[in-house]
């Protein structure tokens, strides 16, 4: 295996699929799934960057996305 | 939960270590209630030049565990690093710090009488200290308290006169009055309205009796101990007639409060968690979904589908344009989830109803009052004046909690359509403030 770590990685699925069953086959492609959020038709979790095409070829997903960080604006700032 | 071994100590008293965190030693105190202002744990103050005998007497006479600031590199002391200690002396300053199990098992408290040969000097209760943010509310909060002091001594009758006089002269903030707040029918009653942030203070005493359904994705208590959360939960969801000569500052109160704790007390977190408190309000079926948060990134898919998923399930996310501008030199794009087309993006104007310096553009919808904006803040401070598109989020949020309860048909894009029609048009780009300034109906 590869010393390249996992990187968190948010999911988008469309809804002609049961998300459940999308996220069984992300598993199966080496998705660590850590959330299946059905209200908004994502899945969240880390896997391998290498890995972003094979998730990408997974029936029902629509987009592959880093996770990135969210903050309140500028830190320390008092504006927010 | 009540130590049984020893009934003397405090329940809480165990969380008032010297290696206790900050945010514990806050938590423990809001959960205690009363008196927030202090920590639990002490300070002694030795004489002149007698800390040597202090620290000896803590030792030897009193038999603590006691840590010494001169043990530390260049004495730069790691309270993490304590470990077990009772206390732990800071030989320079001749100060100690006493935890709060060892004070009230030592009677080393501010009621303990000092015997004249003591080397002790006094004993004080530690205080929380915050964030030094010139806030011209804390002076006048203080003004108004020692106004209040004052006519307490002259007498009830006096203390009457001026509980006839505050709320005339009280009236509202600026924000509210320029959405048209105060003159409206509506409450928010019946009204879903998450706020998706750093968390709420659920002991906040202006929001005693208030209807909560609260949830955590960052594995910390909801109870916000950073302020943000506190403050765009005031704005969309406070109280009509706060006590006391506090204007008020928020809309619907008499919504339904959802809070979703998606940031940190550092206020920070990742897109995962934010998604999972999305998710979980669309699952509550919250008509009115409050974000001001974001990172300057791109559109977001995963936004994007979150945004029309609430749509469809009859919600309105509403998000904080960002604060990435510096204008008039530089007008940063709206950053996510604003700039997601199914998210409605919100722009800050001042008082003046000019657009915020700091104000992002572009994808803009609709605009709300966010320089200047006084809401509720965290015990003990309990309220606070701040900038930002985070501030004119809530805003457009609780006038849409509004406008929800006014018609039963009006939710998710419909909510969205009359939100946009009924906002009151500015002379100034679409670019920079969209539709115009939030009406509240």
């Amino acid at each position: 295996m590869t010393n390249e770590a996992k990187q968190p990685m948010v999911i988008t699925v469309s809804g002609d699929r049961p998300i459940h069953d999308i996220a069984d086959d992300l598993r199966a492609a080496g998705f660590d799934v850590d959330q299946v959020l059905e209200s908004i038709g994502s899945v969240t979790g880390s896997a391998h960057p290498k890995n972003a095409d094979r998730l990408r070829g997974v029936k029902g997903v629509v987009d592959v996305s880093q996770d990135h960080p969210v903050d309140i604006g500028p830190p320390g700032a008092t504006i927010s | 939960m009540p130590r049984k071994n020893n009934p003397k100590i405090a329940q809480d008293s165990t969380k008032q270590q010297i290696s206790t965190s900050a945010d514990d030693l806050l938590l423990a105190a809001l959960e205690r209630g009363g008196d927030t202002s202090k920590t639990g744990r002490h300070l002694m103050t030795f004489k002149e030049g007698a800390a040597e005998a202090g620290l000896q007497a803590l030792q030897s006479r009193q038999g603590l565990r006691v840590a010494n600031a001169r043990d530390f590199d260049a004495q730069a002391v790691s309270f993490e690093q304590t470990g077990d200690a009772d206390a732990i002396v800071f030989p320079e300053i001749g100060v100690a710090l006493v935890s709060g199990e060892a004070a009230a098992s030592h009677g080393l408290t501010t009621e303990a009488t000092i015997a004249e040969d003591s080397p002790v000097h006094s004993i004080d209760p530690e205080y929380f200290m915050f964030v030094a943010g010139i806030s011209p509310n804390d002076y006048l909060k203080g003004f108004l308290r020692a106004a209040q002091t004052i006519y307490a001594d002259l007498g009830e009758q006096a203390a009457a006169e001026e509980a006839e006089v505050t709320p005339a002269v009280v009236g509202a903030t600026w924000g509210l009055n320029a959405c048209r707040v105060p003159p409206s029918n509506f409450s928010g009653n019946g009204i879903k309205v998450a706020v998706l942030d750093t968390g709420f203070d659920l002991g906040h005493p202006e929001f005693a009796g208030r209807s909560f359904v609260t949830n955590t994705f960052v594995g910390q208590p909801v109870q916000d101990l950073h302020g943000h959360g506190t403050h765009t939960t005031g704005t969309a969801c406070g109280p009509k007639t706060p006590p006391g000569a506090i204007q008020r500052y928020g809309i619907g109160f008499q919504s339904q409060i959802f809070v979703g704790k998606v940031l940190t007390n550092s206020g920070s977190g990742t897109q995962a968690q934010v998604l999972a408190g999305m998710n979980w309000a669309i699952a509550n079926r919250c008509a009115v979904i409050s974000m001001s948060l974001g990172a300057q990134i791109p559109v977001q898919p995963s936004y994007t589908a979150a945004g029309a998923a609430a749509l469809t399930a009859g919600c309105l996310i509403i998000a904080a344009s960002g604060n990435a501008s510096n204008r008039p030199g530089s007008i940063a794009p709206a950053g996510a989830p604003a700039n997601s087309p199914t998210i409605v993006s919100v722009a800050a104007l001042d008082n003046l109803l000019r657009v915020a310096p700091f104000s992002n553009g572009g994808k803009v919808d609709i605009a709300g009052p966010g320089v200047n904006v006084f809401s509720s803040w965290p015990r003990p401070i309990l309220h606070k004046t701040i900038s930002g598109t985070s501030m004119a989020t809530p805003h457009v949020s609780g006038c849409a909690a509004l406008l929800a309860q006014s018609n039963p048909a009006l939710r998710g894009a419909s909510l969205r359509s009359r939100l946009l029609a009924t906002a009151r048009h500015l002379p100034l780009p679409v670019t920079d403030v969209g539709a115009g300034l939030v009406q509240a109906p």
